[in-house]
């Protein structure tokens, strides 16, 4: 269904029923409401289950902050990590062994206490791989702990099982060992796909057919260390929160959450503009726009993970040209792009990696420029972009269809834009899940315009392990089919290099030949923006872009 | 004098239908005049978007002095009338050119179930079988479905695209016409001409084909005309939901979903001159088909 004035205030009017009658209850108005609860599952994708997941689960370590940004939006310190469900730890670089001990006292929602058990637990869930999206395996494996291999997917049942590397010395300290040095163990631990379940709930849902509980943690619950408790779950309409006033990092302030599904933007904001809901997110840029200075409403955002950028095919000629991509790179207008379609609340992205993350450099880039577009056109052999017609099949620029409202202004901004140095550009919308499909899994979208991949892991090389490497060398999300031997190589020196420097410099010789190779075209990074009551305090920012209910406090 | 107050009624009457003739007539000259010339004559290109998004139109006061400025050449650039929608785009110069699109799926639709349907309906009215009794039930089940609902899933099945969508439509206006042509038929048949050619000797084939054919074409070519209303509304409906064409090609039912959103920002431009044009275009076909059906099928 298409938004109307008259949808809107029929759900206007029926949430007056449900305003918050209690200063210290948050109605949070969402694109959706977590699809499932369980980071194995095949919801483990989509954002607003890890909303779910984030505040109702408790990782092992987080970062400390940093302070605040000049929205007032407090961010993360990307070189301090601090003890979540850990009190303290230490490395030895000897045995590539972490001990940590565990802090003690921690009390889940179901009444359990945390210890080691519940650590041992969830490594052992990871390892089995028997959700349908492995994801802890996944980080895991990333982190380089040791027999977490793809050997797992083997026929070998003893593969499956969690050995010494991840070991319970006591009730409170737990060893884990690497196979390798590598640098994004810890940033791995903060990731919301190894955060950890309590064993005793997990365990009482389990069943014969499904020992790890994935069926429960997909429909009903995750039972955990959280701040938040589940009240109820509908999917598709809503998910009430209630604090977990044992938590040990404090009772929460807002003793109540309900997370109210409603799907178009624009009725998210006549709900916002009415007052009777406190927080917003995902409005369309244009909307947060239209938001700032109402009385009573806050805009805030960060240019955190968030970006733009243009994915061309190597495996589908003629962007399998170098020359071709340059071309494209030097015709795409970004500062109107900035202006126009994300009114300001963007910036230009030059780079492959979050420019906020650890170990990210800006390389040469391609800056608009017509002339040198037209130039290196014909140079590729395509002058005015003679030629080129044969591949309009291949200038259908793909674009999740959903997002219209959002990505339109800037598909119709590369359109023009491409048609003006000769080349014959399409616009095609697609369903999500046909987009998805197509990108990830089939891997033969030619030319498409992506506003969704973000890596979650806060480190330049998690980024270029998950979109760079070859898909043989690990690739997981590798879209473009993009395959570089100089990237592989020094990924892998890179992967086990112990000293910071060295590893940084290594990163940035990667990512100098990831833009000479135009591996992606990034076009901008965006905020991520949320529109509240001015009565809320507390934002911060995480690199899921999750809102944490905790962080929050109305006054 | 109840003689004389049903000739006063009649002709009342009869003026009434000529003036909506003319309206009709009217409205559909222009829609089929823009649909030729219409991206020609627009202002700016109706699919390149201009450095200035969500512009609203100038106000009417300003609309005599600008207009003249055109005129003159004394104007740098040409107004942007209608305003422009959040891609930059000129609402105006869409607006005029989104008639081509509209019409050509409206009128190939239209035109492929007329001839599909008016066959059909022939061989159903006249050759009364089991296989023309199948035929027709066929054609109750496609019709208990919801138009639109049975669109969308056609050009859901079968893809976004022009063809796609004429395809559908035509699939689903072509019970419409066997209906009408099949109790034309049926009605036909039992005319003393038909008679008359068959102690002639012609064969059966031919009755149907050179004598009853041309005969029960009336209410199938009077219905076309409210028909080719509706294949615009639904082609506009099907952009609307996202099943219609691809933006950003100008088309009347795309620009007003892309315009929706934005009503909430009190931007009511994109949406709205767009809005009015479909409801004239279906008013101007239905006018007309119902004028038409007065003077020749009454």
């Amino acid at each position: 269904m298409k938004p109307s004035l008259l949808a809107a205030t029929a759900l206007s009017a029926s949430l007056t029923a449900m305003s918050m009658a209690n200063a210290q209850e948050l109605l949070f108005l969402a694109e959706d409401v977590p699809a499932g609860l369980n980071y194995d599952g095949p919801a483990a994708a989509i954002p607003t289950s890890q909303t779910g997941m984030v505040n109702l689960m408790e990782p092992l370590f987080g970062y400390a902050s940093a302070g605040a940004n000049d929205d007032g939006v407090i961010l993360p310190d990307f070189g301090t990590f601090e003890g979540r469900l850990v009190e303290s730890w230490s490395y030895d670089e000897s045995t590539l062994t972490w001990t940590l001990n565990l802090r003690q006292g921690v009390k889940g929602c179901g009444g359990a206490t945390f210890n080691a058990d519940d650590v041992i637990y969830t490594f052992a869930r990871a390892k089995s791989v028997s959700g349908a999206a492995p994801i802890g395996w996944f980080l895991s494996n990333v982190a380089s702990i040791a027999n977490f291999t793809p050997a797992v997917f083997g026929d070998d049942a003893a593969a499956k099982q969690l050995g010494d590397e991840v070991k319970k010395i006591d009730d409170y300290t737990v060893t884990i060992t690497q196979g390798e040095p590598n640098a994004l163990f810890l940033p791995v631990l903060t990731i919301f796909g190894l955060y950890i379940f309590d064993k005793e709930g997990m365990e009482a849902q389990a069943t014969e057919a499904d020992p790890w509980s994935h069926e429960h943690t997909n429909n009903v619950g995750v039972p955990s260390f959280g701040p938040y408790c589940l009240d109820s779950w509908t999917k598709d309409d809503e998910i009430v929160f209630t604090a977990n006033d044992d938590y040990y990092g404090g009772a929460p302030a807002i003793k109540k959450v309900v997370m109210k599904k409603v799907p178009q933007s624009s009725n998210r904001v006549v709900v916002l503009r009415s007052g009777q809901a406190q927080l917003a997110q995902t409005l369309t840029p244009r909307e947060s726009d239209s938001l700032r200075g109402v009385n009573g409403i806050t805009v805030a955002g960060v240019t955190g993970n968030e970006n733009t950028f243009i994915h061309m095919n190597f495996s589908n000629p003629p962007f399998d040209n170098v020359k071709v991509r340059q071309a494209i790179a030097h015709a795409i207008p970004y500062q109107q792009i900035i202006d126009n379609a994300y009114f300001g609340a963007a910036k230009r992205w030059n780079g492959l990696v979050p420019s906020n993350y650890p170990g990210f450099v800006a390389p040469d880039g391609y800056d608009y420029d017509v002339d040198k577009a037209k130039a290196l056109l014909a140079e590729a052999g395509f002058p005015n972009g003679e030629g080129l017609d044969q591949y309009a099949d291949a200038f259908q620029l793909a674009y999740v269809a959903e997002k219209e409202t959002t990505l339109g202004p800037t598909v119709n901004i590369i359109q023009t834009a491409l048609r003006e140095i000769g080349i014959p550009a399409s616009l095609n919308p697609m369903p999500q899940t046909q987009y998805g499909d197509r990108q990830l899994v089939k891997r033969d979208l030619p030319f498409a315009i992506n506003d969704q991949e973000k890596p979650i892991g806060v480190d330049a090389g998690y980024a270029v392990q998950l979109f760079f490497v070859s898909t043989d060398k690990g690739g997981l999300n590798n879209m473009v089919n993009y395959s570089s031997a100089m990237v592989d190589d020094t990924w892998a020196k890179a992967r086990v290099e112990p000293d910071t420097g060295a590893r940084d410099a290594m990163l940035a010789d990667i990512q100098g030949q990831l833009m000479a190779d135009v591996a992606w075209l990034p076009v901008v990074e965006y905020k991520t923006q949320w529109a509240f009551s001015d009565r809320l305090k507390g934002m911060r920012w995480h690199p899921d872009n999750s809102v944490r209910f905790h962080d929050l406090s109305l006054d | 004098m109840a003689d004389v107050s049903e000739i006063q009624a009649g002709a009342t009457q009869k003026r009434r239908t000529d003036w909506l003739f003319v309206v009709g007539v009217s409205i559909v000259s222009l829609v089929v005049v823009l649909a030729a010339i219409g991206p020609a004559i627009s202002p700016y290109d109706p699919t390149v978007s201009t450095p200035t998004v969500s512009m609203p139109p100038p106000p009417l006061a300003q609309w005599p002095s600008l207009f003249w400025g055109v005129l003159t050449g004394s104007v740098e650039q040409t107004p942007h009338w209608f305003g422009t929608d959040s891609s930059g785009f000129d609402i105006f110069s869409r607006v005029i050119s989104a008639p081509r699109i509209d019409l050509t799926i409206a009128l190939a639709a239209n035109g492929l179930s007329l001839l599909l349907g008016v066959f059909l309906g022939l061989i159903a009215g006249y050759f009364r079988n089991i296989g023309t009794e199948v035929m027709m039930r066929t054609s109750d089940v496609l019709q208990s479905f919801p138009v639109f609902i049975s669109a969308m899933i056609l050009v859901a099945l079968a893809g976004r695209s022009t063809t796609n969508i004429v395809i559908a439509l035509a699939l689903l206006y072509t019970p419409i016409y066997v209906r009408l042509t099949r109790s034309e038929v049926l009605s036909q048949k039992t005319r003393g001409y038909v008679e008359a050619a068959r102690a002639l000797g012609n064969s059966e084939l031919i009755i149907a084909l050179r004598h009853v054919l041309p005969n029960s074409m009336a209410p199938a070519l009077i219905q076309s005309s409210v028909t080719i209303g509706f294949a615009i509304l639904l082609t506009a409906g099907l952009s609307f939901v996202g099943a219609g064409v691809r933006p950003p090609t100008p088309e009347w039912g795309l620009m007003i979903s892309t315009g929706a959103t934005q009503i909430v920002l009190g931007e009511w431009w994109p949406s709205l001159f767009p809005g009015i044009a479909i409801s004239a275009t279906v008013f101007g076909f239905a006018v007309l088909g119902n004028a038409l059906e007065r003077r020749y099928a009454g």
